[in-house]
Formats: C-alpha cells, structure tokens, sequence
C-alpha cells in the first residue's frame, strides 16, 4: 500500500526545505524520515546525481521500504530508487553507479575517497543531502565531502536534516559552527510548539488511559541501591577530579545518554591525566545507568544473569578478561543490589525444609533442589495482560453492533522486551505449582504459582551460571580459595565504612529478616555453586541454546490458547510441528484478535501498516507519541490509547525530562537563531580556492622558511601542490581534511606500511594519544615501526594530541619514583631502542600537524603513488582498495595461528569466519601449516573454561 | 665500577638542573664525549631547551653536526619549557628528522631524567612487553577475538562464551540467539552476527 499522504504541517517543512539550501531540525516523531524520503524523491529526478550521507542503516533500510511503498501504489510508475554504497562495492562498479545518476547513499569515507580520486564526475553533481546532521563538526569528514564538492560545482544544492534539537545546544555556539560547517545560511525549526504543528496535531485524539503502576517493593530497593551506587561514584569522580562541573554532573543528569557525552567531553582536555582508576569511574557510570535503565526493562531472572556476568567479569583472571574490579561493586549498595536482585528470582533454603515431592519438581525442571523460586512477575506484565482482556471484552462487545475492530498495536522499548513480552502473552495460562513451606517455618506448605515462561528462564539461568563458573574457575583457578573466603574478607572490611553512609533499612519485610545481607561475590558463588549441582545431576551435553526465553517465538504472535503451553521449542522439528499445529488452530484471525508486539527502536510506519484500533504502550517514549498524535491526524480508526509508566520511577523521570530537555532545546535554538553571525562564503570561497591551489597558509610557510634561508634555491619558481598518499583508513581522521584544506593534493590509497608517505623515502604512522598507548601495549605499533623501517630509509612515527587535549605527554598517570615497565614514558623509550632509525614527530593537534607536515616536505620530491602502495605487499596481483569488508577481516586477523601474512589467503579460501570456523584442521594445515592450524582449530573448538 | 654502567654527562652540562632528576642509574662527568649524554659506546643523547633554543636556533644545528656519526642511536631530548611551542617544534621536528636524530619531549625536568634513565636501564633489555605477546589462556584470546568486533567489551565477552561454549558454536550463532543474552542489544548481537557471517570478500 502506499504511504500516507504527508500532513499540512510536513509538506510546509518540506517546501521551505525546497525552497533553499537549510539545515532544517524537526523533534523527534514529527516523521523527519518521512520528509527526508519526499525530499529524496523530489530531488533525484531521472538527470539527477544526489548523494546522501550520514545515514544509518536503519535509516537507508528505511527508506528503501518506502520507496518501495512508493512504486507498488497507484503510481506504480515511481522510478525513484535508492542505491546503497558500502565498502564492499568496489571502485570500478562505484564510479559506473555515480555515473549512472539518481539517489546514492553513500558511506562519507568511501565518497571522500572517491572524490579525491575523482571517481565521482563531480560536475555533475546535483546536490548533497546531509542526514543526521548534528554529528557534524568542522573535522568530520562530510564537512570534507561538502567542501570538495562546492569547490568544483558551486551550483549543487546542499539541504541537511535533524531531529536531534538537543544536539545543538551542546558547547558554544554549536549551531553556528554546524551551519559554518555545512556552508549553509539558513535554519529552519520546526518543535512540538510550532503553531502549525500544534493545530495539525492536536486536533482530535482519542482517550488516553494512563495507567500508573507502583513499583514492586524489590523493585523500589533496586532502584534506590542503584542511585546510591550513581551518587558514590559521582561524588568519588567529582572529588578525584577538578575538570567536572558538579552543576551538570549530578545523580540527576546522569540518568540520561547524554550524560556520557557531556562526562567525556568535560573530561577529554584532561584525559590522559587521569588516573586508570578516574576513567575506569567515568565507565563504571554509563554502566550503572544501563542497569538502572534494565530495572524495570528486564525481567528479574535475565537482570540477575546481567549483574552477575558483570561482577564475574569484572574479577581479575590471570592472563585473561583483566579489569580492576570497579570501586561500586564493592560498596554496601552493590551488595544490597544483588541481593534484592537475588531475593525476587529465588531463594535457597535447607534441602530438608522442602518437601520430597517439591524438590522432585524442581528436579524434573531441571533447577537445583535446595531453592524456591520466588519470581516477580513485572507488575506491568501482568496489567498488560488485563488490559488485553479488557480490550476483547470491547472488541467482542463492538462486534455485535457490526462496528469494526482493528488489531492491538503493543509497543515496547527493545526487541528483547518484545520478545518477554510475547512470551509472557503466549504462556499465559501455563503455571508450573509448587508447594513450599511457609516462610515462618511452622512446617505448614502453600501452594506457589510461577507462570512457566519464568521458570524455564529460571532453568536457563542456572544452565548459563554453571558455564560461566566453569570459564572463572579455569581462568582463574588460584584465587578461588573457596566459597566466599575472600569475598567475607573484602565485605567485613566494607561493613566497617563510615556510619555517616547512608544506609537504608530495609522495612521489617519477612524477606529482610530471613536473609541476612551477603555481600554480592558471596551470593554469586552460591548461585555458582547451585548450578554446578545441578549440571551435575544432568548429564546430558547441552549446547545453551534455549538459554532465557523461547529463540522462536514468531513476530507476531497471537494470544495462545488457553492451557496450550506448547513448552519450549528446542529443535527445528519440534518447531515445524508447532508451526503446523499454529495453523490448524488458529488459521487466518480476523483482525480483531491480532495482537502485535513492536519495538520502539523500530517504529516507523508500524502504525500506517496495521492500522490498530488499540495502541499500548508499554513504556513511555515522547517519539511515538507523537507518530499517534500524526495517526490520528490522518484521521486513524484509533478508539483507545494505554499508555503503561512506573509511578515513581526512573523510568518516568527520564520520560518527563526527555520531553523538557527538548523543549528547552528548541527554546534555546530560537534564540540563537535571532542573532545568528551568517557565514559569508556561499559557496563563492570555495571556488575560489580551487582556483589557486595553493592556499594562504602553505604560502605564508614558505615565505618564513625562504626568510630563514634554508629553503632549496628555485623552489618558489614552480608552486607546485604538494602531495601526500594517505591510506584510505586514515580518513577517519580529520588530518586528511585539513591537509586538503590547506592545500595539499591527497591521494588516498590503501598502503599496507605507514599512514602518509610524503615522499618516496619518507612514511609516516600517525598515532593518536590513545592509540599509542594501546598499540604500544598491544605490540601492533612494534609490528609497524618494524615494518616501516625496513620499507623506508625515513620511518617517523607520528605522536598526534587532540585539540582540545593538553599538550604533555607526562601526566599519564604521572611519574612514579622508580622506572615502571608499563608507563608510557618506559614503553616509547623501549621502542626507541628497538629501532635506532625510527623518527618521532610530535604534534600538539591535526591543525600543527598540517604545519608540520608542510616544513618537512620543503624541497623534496613528491611521491610515487604506485611506489607507495607497492610498498610491503606481497601479493601485488589482488586488487586490494575496497576488497575486504572491515568488521569480518577484523575478527578474522584476530584470531589465534592468523598473522598478516596467511589472512589474505584465508579470506580467499573460505567465505566467512562461520565456513573458517567450520573448517577441519587439515584444510586449514594446507595454508596455515600444520602448527597455526592446530592453535586456530583448537580455538575454536575447545570449551570456554 | 666499569664505565658500561654509568652515563657519562658531558662537562658543558655541569650545573644544569636536570642532572638531580637523574636518580635511578649511575652517572659521572665526561670531559671527552661529544654528546650531551652517553648512555652507550653506540647511544647518545643531546639535550635542549625551547627556551635556549628561541635565543640560539643555530645551536642545536652546530651540535649535531658535530656529533658525527660513531652513534648508532642518537636521541635529541628536548625540554618543553615554554607555554607557546608550536613553531620551535616545528622546525626541530624537521632537524631531528633529516639529522637522523630521534626526537623525545618531555615536560618537566624530572620526565627529561626519566627519559635519560630509561635509555640506560633498558639499553640491554629485550621488548617484549611492546611486543606482541601470544597468550596462553583460552579465554585471554576469546576476548581478543571478540572485542575486535566494535563495541563488544568484556562482560559481553563472559556472557558470549558462557551462553555459547565454543567459538565454533558462536560463530553459528543466530542474531536473536545473540540478542538474548543479557547485555547485549540488537544493534551488538546485529555487528557480532555480521562480523561472523558477511563474507570476507563480498559477493557482487
């Protein structure tokens, strides 16, 4: 069917955005990806080469549904398609694709390269669409891509879109950076308050039933064990470091994503002062915001396994997974945390104390037998379940008046929730019954009810804890010095801390009182140990596959029978079988009775494309809101909206401070707009400097060098544009832009030996701070500075700082008294030495790089760019620029017997690391050798212990 | 005491403040070297300020070319000691590079005797611990292997091979398999799944 018509409201955001070249920023759900399709398809008409950068993969598929829309409406004559570049199409097939015109979307480095190259007939380029744009900055490479393509076509349009207000108001004047960037003039805002938005919307809507839920009780004692966690570690951050503004950096803020950002750029001009402890605490937040996010996300068995994988792998192992253990694990909320997270899945109790004919339950279910499943159901689940109910009561009701009923539309934050949720629908009916004695002890038992889906992710649970104490106890078989030992050590220490902390009694629940507190690790290892017990008992090797719930549930699962419990479908058989049985029960259901569990992460179009008449949502999200708001708009059958929040919760609290944040955002942007500094140079600069290439800071350089005399006679006879081959990885980063910006012809090449060569005998490997000290610790830059210096009579190694980073190489960590194997200092020395002939060249940003790069290649010869690229190749036959696709070759170099000698031959020979690691030990001999064979088979083969 | 375990300083730099923040190695006074410092028959060091050499550039020039060519490693350590250095380093940048000289910075006197020290106490020592290393532990490579792929970090690491067992049954790991684990998002298990199953030289 075809897309819905775009409304009042978007077709004015489009025509404005026809109308000139604007950055154009939209709140979230007003259907920027619906504008940005229209605009798309208005804009490649059949003549037409528009690129389109800066979108995700989401976004490109995206689009490509629409368009697809488009073509199978009325007007199935709609020609408008969009081609997708990636680095897997090679260059030959991508200058035919740019020659052959349309839309192009375009990953920016590939486009960049391939403007350099001149691939890309620029001059017929009609325009460039910006997505996305506030991730733009001036080192970005589209800010590259634009630059180069206003130099040689000034006449191509260049519109960006936005729906990310909240950016832009990030740091000093962002907006007019952005839009200095982009060389645009104008803005355009378009937020929820917008009058023509406002009348659009709010026109009819149908009833909202909020329903607001209290938390459970454990649920609360999670979420306060969470914040005091946030707020130590906060606090411990704020008082270790000067850089942090304590008005921003509170517990408050760092409830949201941006919290991230904001701790990391406060924090980058200092960053590589900061102690290994200070960084670790900056991590230690953006995690304890996913668990307090997981909280009321994640059911309580899959949030349990989350925090112990946590807390294993925060644990030092020798020679594997390292990490000191962050400084929140170990403090007294952390081990409330895990206890109430413990205490809402299960309890382990005497094995006497239960009943013979329980513990055989547990048995045949596979869990140990010394424990009671406890299980909260999350109380959202279960008003979603009546809610459903109540719908098809309605729906049964409306029936009988002949009036239509469309399907429920239930959305969600995550496809993992989705698939909770289905699940928990699916077994509704499906109890497992324990008996259990009361809590009180008095020998009396009741009968307990779990639903089955909770105890199955139970029974996962343990099967996932006995392979995960199998990995700690291999990898770390010396600290284990039995259950708990040190475990009570550290905690005795931690039960000692300051009175002053603030610590929470817990109410006089009987849950409280049964279990006196253990510290978390202590906890764990019971868990372990249960598990152990019952991988025991089962002999049977089992692959983890039915881990959590069932893998197999269907999309769009409907209602389950009453009692149908169809159990856990393990294998594909059993799986077919259902299938068949799905249909012979239920056949085709009017729509009236469907009811589909969507994800927000996904949710464009869902809405055009079910046409529900009931819309819940499962959990808050302003966007969506919004896309109802634009449903009814079009005149929807909607009857009834649900909308699902914790009262009091964090979930509610980011919620309501999301939608203020953006709200502030566009107030913010308003202003700055009324006094926005317009950038001069519409595209007149640009070309310009294409028309005297050598640019005003080259010049200014070797004027001051001629004044010192030292330049080589004659030079300034011939000012010619001097070269650089830069490996096209290195587009990454903003020194090939600024190279270009300031003149320099770059010529991006794949180059196996350095990063720039400058001239035939001089190669340079660029290293940024962090990437220094990886690559000395990793032993790559040893690799590459051997390399290099036998390539190359002139190997320099590049030491780069960030702009906004202090220029010291010192503070890392400071200077310890004695000489330290693993300072930075030691191991740059330890290089030094290594190799007598390698160069360092320090730079305190890209910006004095530039500067630099251009005084050393005073007088000397350009480069040959075959030359370069033949450097350090073996195999010269294969076509190597855009062969390989990143993330598969990655994972393939890293893996044990691989070296960068045999990969090449590898990927040659299988197709991808799944075939490799299928592969028998033999073939592999054939082009490994028999040795790194044996190591890459036993990779794969052996058990994680 | 042999002199192979003392630093020889040159006479020109007696007095010079540096000389007390070298305290972790043995050194003495020269008067017949031509470097700054000696650390070996075959290493050197030459000293400058950014200061010293905004009043003398002809200096450092003069100093190098009388050093020679009787060492094989020659180390130009340069103190950073004024706030603005950008163009004096520019233009040693480039000496140090077509002298044959490698450039260190430091930015205190203390990291400068630092850098001096380190030079003689790690003349002999081999560079294993910049090189790389090839461990034993099954699950130290796991997580080698693993976090090449972007954004996997090493409580995913846990939760992957302990939900999976071996590599091999990994590999053949469905995304919504992947998905299930705790902690792992979609757009995670979509990058593992993908970096498991697109082929190495894509198909047309």
């Amino acid at each position: 069917m075809a897309p819905a018509p775009l409304l009042p409201f978007q077709r004015r955001v489009l025509d404005e955005l026809l109308d000139e070249d604007a950055l154009c920023v939209v709140a979230r759900g007003l259907g920027l990806n619906r504008i940005l399709a229209e605009l798309a398809r208005v804009c490649a008409t059949p003549r037409a080469l528009v690129f389109l950068v800066n979108c995700s993969e989401q976004d490109e598929d995206d689009l490509q549904h629409h368009f697809m829309q488009m073509r199978s409406g009325e007007n199935a004559n709609e020609a408008t398609e969009l081609r997708i570049v990636k680095n897997e199409t090679n260059a030959t097939a991508r200058g035919q694709l740019y020659r052959r015109g349309g839309l192009i979307s375009v990953t920016s480095r590939i486009l960049i390269v391939d403007l350099l190259n001149e691939v890309v007939p620029v001059e017929l380029v009609t325009g460039v669409i910006v997505h996305n744009a506030s991730r733009i900055t001036a080192e970005s490479i589209e800010a590259f891509v634009l630059r180069i393509v206003r130099q040689t076509n000034p006449s191509a349009f260049v519109k960006a879109l936005s729906d990310a207000p909240e950016a832009f108001t990030l740091g000093f004047a962002p907006l007019e950076k952005t839009l200095k960037v982009l060389g645009l003039r104008h803005v355009h805002l378009w937020p929820r308050f917008h009058v023509d938005i406002q009348r659009d919307l709010s026109a009819d809507s149908a009833p909202v039933i909020e329903l607001r839920l209290p938390q459970t009780r454990s649920m609360v004692e999670l979420q306060q064990a969470v914040l005091d966690c946030l707020s130590a570690t906060i606090g411990e951050l704020c008082s270790s470091t000067k850089a942090l503004d304590p008005e921003t950096v509170n517990v408050e803020s760092s409830l949201f994503r941006y919290f991230d950002a904001m701790v990391k750029r406060q924090l980058s001009p200092y960053w590589h002062r900061l102690s290994a402890r200070v960084r670790n605490m900056a991590d230690d937040l953006t995690l304890l915001r996913r668990v307090a996010e997981l909280i009321t996300a994640y059911d309580p068995v899959s949030l349990l396994e989350y925090l112990d994988a946590l807390l294993l792998s925060s644990k030092p192992t020798p020679g594997g997974l390292p990490g000191p253990a962050a400084s929140w694990m170990a403090s007294d909320s952390a081990n409330i945390l895990y206890a109430v997270a413990r205490t809402r899945t299960f309890r382990k109790v005497p094995r006497e104390q239960l009943p013979q004919q329980t513990r055989e339950r547990l048995v045949s279910l596979g869990l140990p037998d010394t424990i009671v499943p406890v299980l909260e159901v999350p109380p959202k689940l279960e008003i979603l379940a009546q809610v459903l109910e109540e719908i098809g009561v309605a729906n049964s009701a409306a029936a009988g008046q002949n009036a239509a009923a469309g399907p429920v539309l239930v959305m969600a934050g995550s496809g993992r929730e989705c698939r909770m949720i289905r699940a928990y629908l699916a077994s509704l009916h499906s109890h497992v019954e324990f008996d259990v004695p009361q809590p009180d002890g008095d020998g009396g038992a009741t009968a307990e009810r779990h639903p089955r889906m909770m105890v199955d992710m139970l029974r996962g649970f343990f099967r996932w804890k006995a392979q995960a104490a199998g990995i700690r106890a291999g990898g770390g078989a010396s600290q284990q010095t039995g259950p708990g030992t040190a475990g009570h050590d550290s905690a005795g220490r931690l039960r000692r801390a300051p009175p002053a902390k603030r610590r929470r009694v817990r109410g006089a629940s009987s849950a409280g009182l049964r279990f006196p507190r253990a510290p978390a690790e202590a906890l764990e290892q019971e868990a372990s140990d249960l598990a152990a017990e019952v991988a025991a008992l089962q002999e049977e090797p089992d692959s983890a596959h039915d881990a959590g719930f069932g893998v197999h549930e269907s999309t769009g699962a409907s209602l389950d029978a009453p009692g149908g419990g169809a159990g856990y479908l393990d294998d594909d058989d059993e799986w077919a079988d259902a299938l068949c049985a799905f249909d012979e029960n239920f056949g085709l259901l009017s729509s009236s009775e469907t009811v589909v569990v969507h994800p927000y992460s996904n949710s464009k179009g869902v809405l055009q494309a079910l046409l529900p008449t009931h819309v819940v949502m499962y959990a808050p999200y302003p966007a969506f809101i919004r896309e109802v708001e634009a449903y009814q708009a079009r005149g929807a059958p909607l009857k009834q909206v649900y909308f699902l929040v914790y009262d009091n919760s964090l979930e509610e609290q980011r919620y309501l401070s999301a939608i203020r944040r953006e709200r502030e955002s566009f107030e913010r942007l308003i202003r700055e707009k009324a006094t926005l500094v317009i950038p001069v140079n519409d595209g007149n600069v640009g070309a310009q400097a294409a028309a005297s290439p050598a640019n005003m800071l080259l010049r200014a350089v070797a004027a001051r060098s001629h004044r010192n005399a030292r330049s080589v006679p004659g030079m300034d006879d011939a000012p010619q544009q001097p070269r650089v081959v830069v490996d096209v990885r290195e587009f990454r980063s903003p020194l090939p832009s600024l190279l270009h910006a300031s003149g320099f012809e770059v010529i991006p090449r794949t180059i196996d030996v350095g990063d720039y060569v400058l001239h035939d005998n001089l190669v340079v490997e660029r290293k940024s701070l962090p990437d220094l000290i990886g690559s000395l610790r990793s032993g790559r830059l040893f690799n590459q500075a051997d390399a290099m210096t036998r390539h190359y009579s002139y190997a320099a190694l590049l030491i780069e700082f960030e702009v906004n980073t202090s220029f010291s190489l010192q503070a890392i960590g400071g200077l310890s008294s004695d000489i330290a194997v693993n300072s930075v200092t030691s191991q740059l020395t330890m290089l030094v030495l290594a190799f007598p002939r390698l160069r360092v060249i320090w730079s305190s940003s890209p910006y004095e790089t530039v500067s630099i790069f251009a005084e050393l290649k005073q007088g000397a010869l350009e480069p040959s760019i075959d030359r370069a690229v033949a450097v350090g190749q073996d195999d010269a036959s294969v076509e190597r620029e855009g062969v390989y696709s990143q993330a598969p070759i990655a994972l393939l170099q890293s893996l044990p017997g691989v070296t960068l000698k045999n990969y090449q031959a590898l990927a040659r020979a299988y197709r991808n690391v799944r075939e490799l690691a299928a592969a028998s030990q033999p073939d592999l001999a054939e082009i490994l050798g028999a040795d790194a064979a044996q190591r890459l088979h036993g990779f794969f083969r052996s058990k994680a212990k | 005491r042999s002199i192979s375990q003392l630093v020889l300083v040159n006479d020109l730099q007696r007095g010079n403040p540096l000389l007390a923040c070298i305290r972790n190695v043995r050194w003495s006074h020269s008067r017949d070297i031509l470097p700054d410092f000696e650390i070996s028959r075959s290493s050197c060091v030459l000293y400058l300020s950014i200061r010293y050499h905004r009043l003398h550039p002809e200096y450092i020039t003069k100093r190098i070319d009388g050093l020679g060519r009787s060492y094989r490693m020659r180390v130009l350590l340069v103190f950073v000691d004024t706030d603005d250095s950008k163009i004096p380093l520019r233009e040693i940048n480039r000496v140090a590079l077509q002298s044959d000289m490698t450039l260190l910075l430091a930015w205190s006197l203390d990291e400068a005797g630092r850098y001096i020290e380190t030079l003689k106490a790690f003349e002999n020592r081999s560079p294993d611990p910049i090189r790389e290393r090839v461990d034993d532990s099954h699950m130290a490579r796991v997580s080698n292997s693993l976090t090449a792929v972007r954004s996997v970090n090493k409580t995913d690491v846990l939760t992957l091979a302990s939900n999976f067992g071996s590599f091999a049954t990994l590999s053949e790991a469905a995304v919504e398999e992947l998905a299930l684990c705790p902690g792992i998002g979609e757009l995670k298990a979509q990058r593992i799944f993908k970096a498991f199953n697109d082929p190495f030289v894509p198909e047309p």
